[in-house]
């Protein structure tokens, strides 16, 4: 072939250009630790490294959902085992109560302890968290779940609807215990059975006894559920505390750079560089003129 | 023989030399030139002597063809992946700004609507971050429709190139003396109209080119057609089309024109209509959930979003007014209901029934095919440049100006005007000698 002045010089321009625009890349990627500055420099990584990152994103979203679920559920149970104390102190009070040899003030004094726990209960279902209230169903921003009407009859003001919370892409927990749920154990009606049993004579009081061990075990019930909607939230909160893992160390694989590689590449590219402008300085210097005298 | 043709002879010799040094001063001069092509003496004349005939131009007609042919394609496939990465630049993605963080962050405040449907503070992020994702389909839209402006006057400043070449090629035609030089000339300007458009080339018996592209005369003899850039509205974005003076639509499919043209009519309008559509299916699907929904005061029956596609995307007036429109709950009085936000955070990953892609997806294959489609045109215009360097390496190496080839030569020719010299010198001793035998 033909080589002409000209191009030889085009030759090595386009050589050393070329060997720069590797280094410059080579050096981007070390300076950003990311393999691709562009989509257009994979489109494929790209798409897999953005799926990644929103499910890693989504999954963010679902721990915030259960850690705040799980806040509500605890609180909730606190407030369940201060029921079932109270339904436990009703039953021992109600034990009492069936003996036979209470004198009239003994008696009064029960029925007023009843009063009591009954004021305590209402309290402890009026509780509010972070505003809400925690027994209303979904009505959480009603003046109180439960009120006392003047005739003393005890009304629910709240719905039986459930709170759900959102804890993965098909999983999703009614975090509450709505009011209703506690109207339907009679808590109140038994309380105040008992309470007019208690002036009435003991035999009353037995008969009421009954009552009151299933009001209890009714309590504990829901209770339990509450327990196993925190072992649920505490599963699904490892869950994806183990997605999320795997899902990082998938994204670091996707986008990014292994340095020890990206350096190396780097150090021949740099070599490629120098050995090109060397050999261009000196074929440059190759000239018919320094020999024709 | 006379001594006399002798002195004419040495005459004559000194005089092809010099014009052979000539054609080597003109060669070297033209070393760096690419569009020259080099000159060589043909020494093969009668008795009249060197002329302008007997210069050769090493050229190869096959190679230039070659050249013009994937120039076209090299033009049409280069100007588009230089206009692809404004559209990526428009995209911005990956970015903390991009559409897909603001989409992402969009569905976000709906989730943690759901979880404390009671927040004043949450519906003022979700009617933020509502209108922060109508202003980025705003934005986005308006910067595509700018990019077709200024696709459009480039159309406009390509065609006046091909129109000032077509000019140019007009002189050339009507010049009488084809020369070298004017040869040159007329590769030079083709060479350039085959990267502007597709073009096909006659010749006549004289060497006189006529020029062609998508169906209509450009060029023949010396009988000139301009053509013109139009627009029509079609729908959102102008779509360029090229006509001739009388009107008709000329089918200009590659060159740098060709592949401005392309851009804007196919490519940029295809995303842009992809853009209205995933815009529309957020504003109905979230439109659906919302006015079933219930907000703080009861208030239901409010669409979230108005508009219908991504230039006028926004924020329901009233509902920007007043955030506690914002619904959340299925049902009257239950503050406490988020399902409906549950639901509008659902929708970025439901499944749509006929194509069976969410929201999102839609977004990623679309943001995914512009950088495909990018590549692509990317990757034709880098193949293209290596043929052409290729081809353009044959050129040189046949048509190009070796000085080591020339030096040699000119000492060559040197040499010959030194003995011819020295011819005339012994002839004139001749007669010198003859002059004293009188």
């Amino acid at each position: 072939m033909r080589i002409t002045q000209s191009m030889i010089s085009k030759n090595l321009i386009e050589g050393l250009k070329n060997n720069r625009e590797q280094l410059n890349e080579s050096q981007r990627r070390i300076s950003t630790g990311k393999k691709h500055a562009k989509i257009s420099d994979d489109p494929e990584s790209f798409s897999k490294a953005k799926r990644l990152s929103k499910q890693i994103n989504q999954n963010n979203q679902f721990l915030k959902n259960a850690s705040s679920a799980n806040a509500w559920v605890m609180t909730t149970r606190n407030a369940v085992e201060n029921l079932s104390t109270n339904v436990s102190k009703l039953r021992e009070i109600s034990l009492q109560g069936a003996s036979d040899d209470l004198t009239a003030s003994g008696r009064q004094a029960l029925s007023d302890q009843i009063q009591y726990i009954i004021d305590d209960t209402m309290d402890i279902l009026n509780q509010s968290y972070l505003g809400k209230k925690l027994f209303a169903g979904t009505k959480t921003k009603v003046d109180n779940a439960f009120s006392v009407a003047n005739d003393g009859s005890i009304s629910y003001n709240g719905n039986a609807s459930d709170i759900n919370n959102k804890l993965s892409e098909n999983l999703s927990l009614a975090i509450n215990v709505s009011g209703q749920e506690v109207m339907d154990t009679n808590i109140f009606t038994i309380a105040k059975n008992l309470k007019a049993a208690m002036t009435d004579g003991s035999s009353e009081v037995k008969d009421d006894l009954d009552d009151v061990n299933t009001l209890l075990e009714d309590i504990n019930q829901i209770s339990t559920s509450l327990g196993y909607k925190e072992n649920q939230i505490y599963l699904s909160q490892n869950r994806l505390d183990t997605a999320n893992m795997n899902l990082s160390s998938l994204l670091s694989d996707t986008e990014d750079v292994d340095l020890a590689e990206a350096i190396t590449v780097y150090n021949s590219q740099e070599i490629a560089y120098r050995a090109a402008m060397q050999t261009a300085a000196d074929v440059l210097k190759l000239n018919i003129m320094d020999y024709l005298r | 023989m006379s001594i006399t043709s002798i002195y004419e002879a040495s005459r004559r010799s000194l005089s092809n030399q010099q014009a052979a040094i000539n054609v080597t001063a003109q060669n070297i001069t033209n070393a760096n030139n690419e569009n020259f092509s080099r000159r060589k003496i043909d020494f093969n004349f009668k008795s009249t002597g060197i002329s302008s005939q007997n210069v050769e131009r090493v050229h190869d007609k096959f190679l230039e063809n070659q050249i013009r042919l994937e120039n076209q394609e090299y033009g049409r496939a280069n100007v588009q992946s230089s206009l692809f990465k404004n559209v990526e630049i428009i995209f911005g993605e990956p970015g903390e700004g991009s559409l897909s963080n603001v989409m992402e962050k969009f569905w976000n405040s709906w989730d943690e609507l759901s979880n404390d449907p009671e927040s004043e503070v949450k519906r003022i992020l979700v009617g933020n971050s509502g209108e922060q994702l109508a202003n980025s389909f705003n934005s986005l839209n308006d910067r595509m429709e700018n990019l077709s402006r200024e696709t459009a006057s480039m159309a406009q400043d390509k065609v006046t190139k091909v129109n000032a070449l077509i000019d140019q090629l007009g002189v050339v035609n009507r010049t009488a003396n084809r020369s070298a030089e004017l040869l040159d000339k007329e590769d030079i300007i083709i060479n350039d109209l085959s990267k502007l458009i597709n073009i096909q080339i006659k010749e006549d018996e004289t060497g006189r080119k006529s020029v062609r592209s998508g169906g209509y005369s450009l060029i023949n003899g010396s009988e000139v057609t301009k053509f013109s850039v139009s627009s029509t509205d079609s729908g959102s974005l102008q779509k360029l089309e090229i006509t001739t003076e009388r009107g008709d639509k000329v089918n200009i499919n590659s060159g740098e024109l060709g592949g401005v043209l392309e851009f804007n009519n196919e490519y940029l309008k295809s995303y842009k209509n992809d853009i209205d559509d995933i815009t529309k299916s957020i504003i109905d699907k979230v439109n659906e959930k919302h006015s079933t929904g219930y907000g703080l005061n009861n208030s239901t029956g409010n669409n979230f979003f108005a508009g219908t596609n991504a230039k006028n995307i926004q924020l329901n007036k009233n509902l920007k007014d007043d955030f506690s429109l914002i619904a959340t709950s299925s049902a009257q009085n239950t503050i406490g209901d988020g399902s409906i936000a549950q639901e509008i955070a659902n929708i970025r990953s439901t499944l749509d029934d006929e194509t069976g892609r969410s929201i999102d997806d839609n977004y990623q294959i679309l943001v995914t095919n512009v950088s495909v489609d990018g590549n692509k045109e990317n990757f034709i215009s880098q193949n293209q440049d290596k043929i052409i360097t290729q081809l353009r390496a044959q050129k040189a190496s046949y048509s190009g100006v070796s000085l080591d080839e020339e030096m040699t030569n000119l000492l060559k020719y040197e040499r010959a005007y030194q003995a011819a010299a020295k011819v005339a010198q012994a002839v004139d001793e001749i007669m010198k000698t003859i002059l004293q035998l009188v």
